[in-house]
Parts: C-alpha cells; sequence; structure tokens
C-alpha cells in the first residue's frame, strides 16, 4: 500500500494555497478546481493514515531533527480520525459552495479554505507544543478572513462578528502563548512527550499557572462558557459554508487541542478535569437554554452548538474509557449532524431570503428533501434512537455511571439538557411538517451537487446511529491512546 | 456600573495573584542550559546547520516548520485583509483629498527608494550570518513601498506582478520542504551541504528559504498597504 506522509498533509495545502492565486491570474476558474484536488489528496492521505495508524503511531520527523531537538508529527488513531474528519467535512462542504460566495473574491476564499484546512489538520496531527499554537493562529486568523466573506445583507452583521472574533481571538493566542512560554520556562523542552515527562518534576505554581492560562485560550476556540460570546454571532453572521466549517472543522481542532493538552501533556490533572466538568456542565446548560430562547434559526443551531460542546467537556472529564469512547462518538456525531443541519438551514435560508424561525412554517410540503435531511440532523442531535446521538449519549451515560454519586448527578444533568434540546429541536420539526404554509407555492430545492454532501451526511448519521461497531473499532484505541499518555509513544523521547 | 466594578475587582486579583506567582516561581536568572534543549542549540547550532546566527539556526532549520507556518499566518492574514476590503470602497463623492508632497519629499524618496530595497535585500541574503532575517528585511522593503506611497498620490504598485511574485517565492518554500522529504524522507530536510560557517553561500537551505521569505514578506506587506490605499480612495 502508498504511504503517504503525514507531513504532506500540510506541504501540498500550502504549496497549493501559494499556487491558486497566480493560476488565477490567466484561468480565472481554477481556483475551484485545484482546491478540491488538494482537498481530495488530504481525503486520500487521511484515509490511508487512518488504517497505518490503527497498527502503529505513525511519526514523522521534520528537518530529520529527532524530537526533543525538532518538531515531530505523531499521528495515533486520534489524530489520524480527527484529520480524517477535518478533510471529510471539508471536502463535502465544498461541494456545497457555489452558490454562496458567488458575490464575493473567490480566488481568496478558495486559499483561505485550503489553509484553513490545512491548519485544523496540522492541529490534530502535530507533537510540539509551538507548532500547535502556530497551526492554530492559521486556522484562527483564516476563519476570521471567511467570517468576513459575507456579502449583502448580512455584510454589516458578519464585520461587527468578525472583529468581535477577532479580539476575542487575539486575547485567546495571546493566554496560549503565554502559557506555551512558562511552560518552557519551567521545563526547557517544547516537545509533547518530553513536556508530559518533565511536567511531574517542574515548579508546581508555574506548570498550574500554565494549564489555567492554556485552558483559558483553547477554551475559547472550544466555545466553553464564559469565554464563548463570539460564537453566537460568528456562526449567524458567517455565510453559509462558513458556518458548517466552524462547527463541524474549526471548534473540533480547538476541541480536540485543549483535550490533547490537558491528558497527554498534563496527564488529565484532576485540577483541570473538575475546571473542565464544572464549566463543561455550565456551557451544556446556557447553551440549551439559550437556544431555546431564539427566533433566528441559525442562531439557534449555533447555541445548540455550544451546548453539545459542553457535553463533550463533561464527557472528557470524567475520565474513564467508557466515557472517552461516548465523548468522541458524539463528537464525530455533533461534527455530522451539525454539519448537515447548517448546509440544510443554510438551503433554506437561501431559498426563503429570512432567517426566522417563523417562517419555516410548511415547509415539508415547499421543499420536502432539505426538510427530511434538517429533520434527519435535528432527531441525530436531540438523541433519538436509531441515529449517531443516541448512542454517543447513551455511551456518556453509561461512562458516568462507572463515576459513582456524583456521575449519577451527571447523569441527571445530561438527560435534563437532553430534554431542553428535545424542546426547542422538535419546536422547529413541528413547524416544519405540520403548520400550513402562508404561501403555498413550491420553492426550488438546491441542486444536486449540494443536495449531494447533505445525503452523504444523512447516511452517515444513520450508519452511526444503527452500525456503531464500525466507529467504535476507531474509537476504542483513540480513548485508549488518551488515557495511555504519550510517554510510552515516542519512547519518551 | 456594578458589573464593571466586579470585572474590575477580579481583574485586579488576578493580576495580583499572577503578578506574585510569577515573581516568587520564574527562575529568573538561574543557568537552565543544562536541563532543556537549549544546551545541544547552543554548542552543536553551528555545525549543525552551518550557520554563524544561532537564531536564524533556531528558526529556519531546526523549528523551520513553524517559521513555514508563520510565513503562512502572514500569507492568511494579507489574503484576509484583501478579501475583507473588495469591493469595499468608500462611496462616490466622500473622497478624501490627498495633498501632494512637498519637493523635498520627492526628491528624498527617489534617493532613498534604490537604497531601502538595496538595505531589506542585505538583511535577508546575511539571515544566516547576522541579526535579522526574512521577516525583517521584507518589513523594510515593504517601507520602501510606504514612502512610494507617502511621496506620489498617484504610485500604484502592480497586483498582478505582486501576487504572481508572492505565489512563486512562497511555493519555492514548500518546494524545498517537500524535496527534502522525497531526498531523504523528511519534510524540511537540509538536503544542501552547510559550507564553512560565516560564509555568504553556507549553512544549507537556510540562504535560499530566507530570501524567499524576504521577497513574500516584503510583497505580501505591500500588498496589504495597497489594499488600504485602495479602500481610501
Amino acid at each position: 500500500m502508498v504511504n503517504i506522509d503525514p507531513t504532506l498533509m500540510i506541504g501540498i495545502p500550502l504549496f497549493m494555497g501559494f499556487l491558486i492565486p497566480s493560476v488565477a491570474i490567466v484561468w480565472k476558474n481554477s481556483p475551484r478546481y485545484l482546491a478540491g484536488f488538494t482537498i481530495l489528496f488530504n481525503l486520500i492521505a487521511s484515509t490511508l493514515l487512518l488504517i497505518r495508524s490503527l497498527n502503529a503511531p505513525v511519526i514523522s520527523v521534520l528537518g530529520g531533527w529527532q524530537p526533543p531537538y525538532g518538531i515531530v508529527f505523531v499521528a495515533g488513531p486520534l489524530g489520524s480520525m480527527l484529520a480524517l474528519l477535518i478533510s471529510s467535512m471539508t471536502m463535502l462542504t465544498w461541494f456545497y459552495l457555489p452558490p454562496h460566495i458567488k458575490e464575493g473574491n473567490e480566488t481568496k476564499f478558495y486559499m483561505l479554505f485550503i489553509l484553513l484546512m490545512a491548519g485544523a489538520t496540522g492541529m490534530v496531527l502535530t507533537g510540539d507544543l509551538f507548532n500547535l499554537f502556530v497551526f492554530t493562529e492559521i486556522t484562527s486568523i483564516a476563519s476570521f478572513s471567511l467570517l468576513a466573506y459575507s456579502r449583502g445583507k448580512d455584510e454589516k452583521e458578519a464585520v461587527e462578528a468578525t472583529i468581535k472574533y477577532m479580539i476575542i481571538g487575539s486575547l485567546s493566542s495571546a493566554f496560549f502563548l503565554i502559557g506555551i512560554a512558562l511552560l518552557y520556562g519551567a521545563t526547557g523542552t517544547l516537545n509533547m512527550a518530553d513536556l508530559a515527562s518533565k511536567i511531574p518534576s517542574a515548579n508546581h505554581n508555574l506548570v498550574m499557572m500554565a494549564l489555567a492560562m492554556i485552558i483559558t485560550g483553547l477554551g475559547i476556540e472550544a466555545e466553553m462558557f464564559p469565554l464563548n460570546g463570539w460564537t453566537p454571532d460568528a456562526y449567524t453572521g458567517a455565510t453559509h459554508p462558513v458556518s458548517v466549517m466552524f462547527a463541524s472543522v474549526v471548534v473540533k481542532a480547538g476541541f480536540f487541542a485543549l483535550i490533547r493538552v490537558v491528558f497527554l501533556i498534563f496527564g488529565a490533572a484532576t485540577e483541570a478535569l473538575q475546571i473542565l466538568m464544572i464549566f463543561g456542565l455550565l456551557t451544556l446548560f446556557v447553551g440549551e437554554s439559550s437556544a431555546l430562547r431564539q427566533t433566528d434559526l441559525k442562531r439557534m443551531l449555533a447555541y445548540s452548538s455550544i451546548g453539545q460542546m459542553g457535553l463533550l467537556l463533561v464527557a472528557f472529564s470524567l475520565n474513564n474509557q467508557t466515557a472517552l469512547v461516548g465523548g468522541l462518538y458524539a463528537m464525530l456525531n455533533h461534527a455530522i449532524a451539525k454539519g448537515l443541519l447548517f448546509m440544510a438551514a443554510g438551503s433554506f435560508i437561501f431559498a426563503l431570503g429570512t432567517r426566522d424561525i417563523s417562517a419555516l412554517n410548511g415547509m415539508g410540503k415547499r421543499m420536502p428533501v432539505t426538510s427530511a435531511l434538517f429533520t434527519i440532523g435535528a432527531f441525530s442531535i436531540m438523541g433519538l434512537p436509531f441515529f449517531g446521538g443516541f448512542i454517543s449519549k447513551i455511551v456518556i451515560i453509561a461512562g458516568s455511571m462507572q463515576a459513582g454519586t456524583e456521575g449519577m448527578l451527571v447523569a441527571i444533568l445530561i438527560l435534563s439538557a437532553s430534554l431542553i434540546e428535545l424542546v426547542y429541536f422538535l419546536r422547529v420539526v413541528h413547524r416544519i411538517w405540520m403548520r400550513e404554509p402562508e404561501d403555498d407555492s413550491r420553492l426550488k430545492e438546491a441542486p444536486f451537487t449540494q443536495m449531494f454532501p447533505m445525503i452523504v451526511l444523512a447516511a452517515f448519521v444513520f450508519l452511526m446511529g444503527i452500525y456503531p461497531q464500525a466507529f467504535f473499532k476507531v474509537l476504542i484505541p483513540a480513548a485508549q491512546e488518551l488515557l495511555r499518555g504519550l510517554g510510552t509513544m515516542i519512547g519518551g523521547a | 456600573m456594578i458589573k464593571k466594578s466586579i470585572a474590575l475587582i477580579l481583574i485586579a486579583i488576578l493580576f495580583v495573584a499572577i503578578f506574585f506567582t510569577l515573581a516568587n516561581d520564574l527562575p529568573f536568572g538561574d543557568n537552565r542550559t543544562t536541563t532543556g534543549v537549549s544546551d545541544k542549540y547552543i554548542y552543536h547550532g553551528v555545525n549543525d546547520t552551518g550557520a554563524s546566527n544561532l537564531v536564524t539556526a533556531i528558526v529556519v532549520n531546526y523549528r523551520g516548520f513553524d517559521t513555514l507556518g508563520e510565513v503562512t499566518v502572514l500569507f492568511v492574514a494579507a489574503t484576509g485583509v484583501g478579501a475583507v476590503l473588495y469591493n469595499m470602497g468608500r462611496p462616490a463623492g466622500k473622497k478624501r483629498k490627498k495633498t501632494e508632497a512637498s519637493l523635498i519629499v520627492r526628491t528624498g524618496s527617489r534617493i532613498l527608494f534604490p537604497m531601502m530595497l538595496l538595505f531589506g535585500a542585505y538583511i535577508f541574503v546575511h539571515g544566516h550570518l547576522t541579526p535579522g532575517g526574512g521577516f525583517q528585511g521584507g518589513a523594510v522593503i515593504a517601507t520602501a513601498f510606504l514612502f512610494k506611497y507617502v511621496s506620489d498620490t498617484r504610485y500604484h504598485i502592480d497586483h498582478n506582478k505582486f501576487t504572481a511574485t508572492e505565489s512563486v517565492v512562497g511555493m519555492t518554500f514548500a518546494l524545498v520542504g517537500i524535496m527534502g522529504l522525497l531526498l531523504t524522507g523528511y519534510f524540511l530536510f537540509n538536503f544542501l551541504p552547510n559550507g564553512s560557517p560565516g560564509e555568504l553561500l553556507s549553512a544549507g537551505i537556510i540562504p535560499i528559504i530566507y530570501v524567499a521569505i524576504g521577497i513574500k514578506v516584503g510583497a505580501e506587506l505591500t500588498g496589504i498597504l495597497d489594499n488600504m490605499m485602495e479602500v481610501e480612495q
């Protein structure tokens, strides 16, 4: 089998990102195809990488300098799975793009689009803390720029959201960087495995302060309450495919970076897990109860996204294998189902010209296919049986049961949050199918090229609900990788 | 008002806590070369990389991948500025009046412009020998173009030429990395001879990368300036 070096998953997109603008001068329509080709390359490379990493972690040393002196890429089952998720979501969004980005500078959009993918991929594959910072920067600056891309009616909103996100995002990277500097000061190294082995003997106060700084910095990217002020505006103001990228790629990569730092570098320090548990529960409830009050479709989905990230934080901070598998399952399910929901919502809004939920009355008759797809996504997020969300919630609750009486409480809280979720999603689904439309006319469904990604995502939501064993094959080694830590992986470097 | 004062009090408490922790625990002034990775860089850097400027040795060789990332960060930021400002000109009739620069500024800029370009090029070409490097040299070059804009209200860069230059040098950096992978199996491996430290043609791939970065950063920053000038008009 062909082995593709994981560093090429960064190298090729960067090369193409630099190539696109000059080819666009002579051939105006090329950016779309060059970007598509790049994403396809990453999709193939990450699939091969996942298959390889299930046997043994794939390690790629950059510049030939052995760790801890140089930078290293470490792709275990967990990182490869995330890389595959990132490249496949980017590929599907690529199909969905055309009518939504017509009004701006398309060349620049496609450049930013593939660089966003490269940044997120780097975030999940790198084994070096400072390198993680660099890729976080690429990802977040590409997100600011894509967010500001919105044109027409939403333009003012998008600019406001961008400025908000940019200020909070810069604070986030400042905190993250100070945390890295403190860690380097305390241990004298930046390699993750080396850090993990040196932290126990380093100055405790400094390490804890670094941990607090890094959690603050990455918590902003992972939509952790109360650091998520940018989220609703960003999702609402962004053009629809960019909202999909935020929910399925950017936030997932940020969350994964946070989890990796806490679990792999700090060895799942109890202080960190307690903080994550408390803020996770807060995020869950604040997100879900805010979603309940929204009248704007995309804003509701944004708050629901925050709530789901809270659920993920809670699942991971339980720190046992069942809960971790459930958390990873929920992460996959959320990336897929929320991507589907944002795409379907985008098609609704594109056809209707308004984001108001009350305009959705009777959409089941006016746009039946999109409505059906939206409903599938909503059912999966709610956690109805036969959909991916059900399995993820069941496994998380089973995991929390292992954590004693405290875990029981967590399980009850998760269930009651799901109830809130049920209410606001069912309200929308009810409007779509049960209410009579004010205007009976059929609306034009999106063309097949845009319907295709939604159908693929819906199929995956089903597959996750009825055949979870296939996913557990990857998720269980991935969860074990988190629990085992890095020390054994690179021989302590 | 209450919200504001609570926030202020919280910030004050945080500041005090952070300040005293750092003041007590940061190992300022200790000899820490033996604990981490720094001794390897300090004692073997010149031999390993052939660069007499150790900062460059670390930035472009040991941790060259970070630098490729940083170049991309700047590239993304410049692209983002372009995408955001696209079609965002001021409404007609609200043009800001521009004053022609005085004779002294115009003449001075004509003399200084080539010298600034030369100085910028010097900084990035000698990046592996003397303090400075691609980013610094590029910034100097962009300053030279800013000077042009200040002294001549009608001055404009040719966008296509700048974009093409930027692309070519950016691809050069990425290609150097990919060639390393093809030749030795390591991305960004230094596949050229180190030469003797201190000479202009030494340090393997570092000069190539720094020339590419210098031109790229210069073109990018100039592009940002130009984008902003267009919005002004």
